[in-house]
């Protein structure tokens, strides 16, 4: 039998902040990557809400009206112009027609805008009468404030929709989906982002209000097109997190030389918490001002949690040696938490940024 | 003064030792195939020979096991996220279960609850955030998961905490049972196999001492004890060649 002596504070000390460094780091990890997946998962869901009319089943048929015009739309995307997450607003361009039977007076073209957009040009291209069907068709550049979700920043996906609401109400013109003709550009370049999926729906408005027209409340008939993207790869993420990642490795490099050369670098840290507090702004400029805490925060908290983590650790070390004067514990204390410190924080550099990027095939 | 002289992360290699370190990295491969895979069986054991091998040399040598294993899983199934960070979570746990094992804990048996208790907490904790972070839940199942995961939904306990504990309860079972194994092959090994892969059957114990001058008695004491348990092997085997 091999027995191994441990002084009773050696044991107590040891377990202890293996333990703390464990149920902390670990369950950090659990929390965020939880959350952060929950977001992921939660964009299908808003992705199939929007494509269900539910206001459309609650209201019926018979409130519309049997005088509706009933005008057949669509869009082609032809390019995305800017996506600022910073400033709430995206920039499209894209051709929308209408094609409707009968109502001679009715003038599509003229009378709709995007709802939360700003138009900056509309082109009307075509309008004419095909087989008895009057056809409109323009080009249109909008500018669409968007709240974009950001949790996942740097590694989110976003759905952008706008909605082609009419000037007149659901009683008078109602948008149906023209058919599966919808589409948009296959070569449509959006810098960091793919395109995941598009498609269109039919949406209806019920609005809190009847204009002060003493009558129900105004019922408008929307056509809604929406788009996915995703982040192209991971150098946004090297960008904003490397200076990060770089301090946490200074902090190992400290921890390493305390327990293996006795050489005490505490000053050396103060330095590495400053580097990773000021990578935060590389971040948060990108971001706007009111933004949801997420991966961001994740990470530079996760690398602020190294750099203290490994600061006590060193103070430990010392403390062993000068209090104690066994330094033989203090490399074995040193060793233990260095690589425990190590393996948790590389692990939740793996499993954070996993947690949030939506892989698609 | 020398420095702390455990060898925590020393290994021996040899002739033996490397054939030891294929069987236990292809014996995870077979039960992570056959075993763990079942999802109606109460146990994993994947984890068996991660944890054999940190045993017999320490938590460098655990982890080695989980390298080859994880080469072989590759060269095999072919490279999977999932699998990758199984394995990754292997290696961490072989090298807790072998520090703890090389510094006594298992040895001594007041300390062997508690340190059981330590070694599921970090299991199920990374378990649970590899989980997370792949599939939004805690897919490690076998019949406990199940049972429990089902249990506690129906109590209203969700997502987080009832992947949490469910899979704490079917680790609790499943990593006994790989200790248990472990002890008794330590003890039941025919000596020259323990020879040949250089398997020491003498588990190290955790020993506390009140106060320093307690514990420098006791490590000389050891110290003595063994060099003279040497010079009398030394002796016989002298005698024997005579």
């Amino acid at each position: 039998m091999k027995r191994v002596v441990f002084e009773k504070w050696q044991i107590k000390k040891l377990l202890a902040w293996f333990l703390g460094f464990v149920i902390i780091g670990g369950g950090y990890i659990c929390y965020t990557t939880y959350t952060l997946y929950r977001d992921k998962s939660a964009e299908e869901y808003y992705w199939q809400k929007n494509m269900l009319d539910r206001e459309a089943e609650a209201i019926g048929a018979q409130q519309v009206g049997a005088e509706t015009t009933r005008v057949f739309t669509g869009t082609y995307l032809e390019s995305v112009k800017e996506v600022a997450l910073r400033s709430s607003y995206y920039r499209v361009v894209c051709s929308i027609w209408f094609r409707w039977k009968g109502d001679d007076d009715l003038d599509m073209v003229n009378n709709f805008h995007i709802y939360n957009g700003t138009t900056n040009k509309l082109e009307v291209m075509e309008d004419t009468m095909i087989n008895g069907w009057h056809y409109q068709r323009c080009r249109l550049d909008v500018t669409v404030n968007n709240d974009f979700w950001t949790v996942r920043f740097p590694l989110e996906s976003h759905q952008m929709r706008f909605y082609i609401e009419p000037n007149m109400p659901a009683k008078r013109v109602t948008l149906e989906k023209d058919g599966d003709n919808s589409s948009y550009n296959p070569n449509i370049g959006i810098p960091g982002f793919y395109i995941v999926r598009h498609d269109t729906a039919e949406f209806t408005q019920v609005y809190d209000t009847s204009y002060g027209k003493n009558s129900d409340d105004e019922i408008t008939s929307e056509f809604m097109t929406q788009l996915e993207i995703n982040r192209s790869g991971l150098g946004l993420y090297a960008k904003c997190f490397i200076a990060l990642f770089g301090t946490s490795l200074w902090v190992f490099i400290t921890m390493f030389l305390c327990t293996y050369h006795r050489v005490d670098p505490l000053s050396m840290i103060p330095a590495a918490l400053f580097g990773t507090v000021s990578n935060i702004m590389v971040g948060a400029n990108l971001l706007p001002d009111a933004l949801e805490i997420g991966l961001l925060e994740y990470v530079n908290a996760w690398g602020i949690f190294t750099i203290i983590a490994g600061a006590l650790t060193i103070i430990n070390i010392n403390r062993i040696r000068n209090k104690h004067g066994d330094n033989r514990f203090a490399a074995l204390f040193g060793r233990v938490m260095s690589f425990t410190l190590m393996f948790i924080v590389i692990l939740g550099h793996i499993l954070m940024p996993l947690s949030a990027y939506m892989a698609t095939v | 003064m020398k420095d702390y002289a455990i060898g925590l992360v020393s290994v021996k290699w040899s002739f033996g030792r490397i054939v030891l370190l294929v069987i236990l990295a292809a014996l995870s491969l077979l039960i992570q195939k056959y075993i763990s895979a079942n999802p109606y069986l109460p146990l994993w054991l994947d984890g068996f020979g991660p944890f054999f091998a940190a045993a017999v040399d320490g938590p460098v040598f655990g982890a080695a096991v989980s390298v080859l294993w994880l080469i072989l899983s590759i060269a095999v199934n072919g490279f999977s996220v999932h699998s990758f960070l199984l394995i990754l979570m292997f290696a961490i746990m072989a090298a807790i279960f072998g520090a703890m094992f090389r510094l006594g804990f298992f040895g001594n048996r007041k300390t062997v609850p508690f340190a059981f208790a330590v070694l599921i907490l970090v299991d199920t904790l990374t378990a649970v955030a590899t989980s997370m972070a792949l599939y939004g839940e805690s897919t490690f199942t076998n019949i406990i998961t199940t049972f429990i995961h089902g249990l506690m939904t129906s109590l209203g306990v969700h997502g987080l905490i009832a992947g949490t504990v469910s899979y704490m309860a079917a680790s609790i079972v499943d990593k006994a049972i790989i200790i248990a194994v472990i002890f008794l092959i330590f003890k039941v090994m025919p000596q020259k196999a323990a020879d040949f892969f250089l398997i020491s059957k003498k588990i190290p114990v955790a020993v506390f001492a009140e106060t320093k001058e307690d514990a420098e008695f006791r490590e000389e004491a050891d110290k003595l004890k063994h060099n003279a348990q040497e010079k009398i092997e030394q002796k016989k085997s002298a005698e024997a060649v005579k």
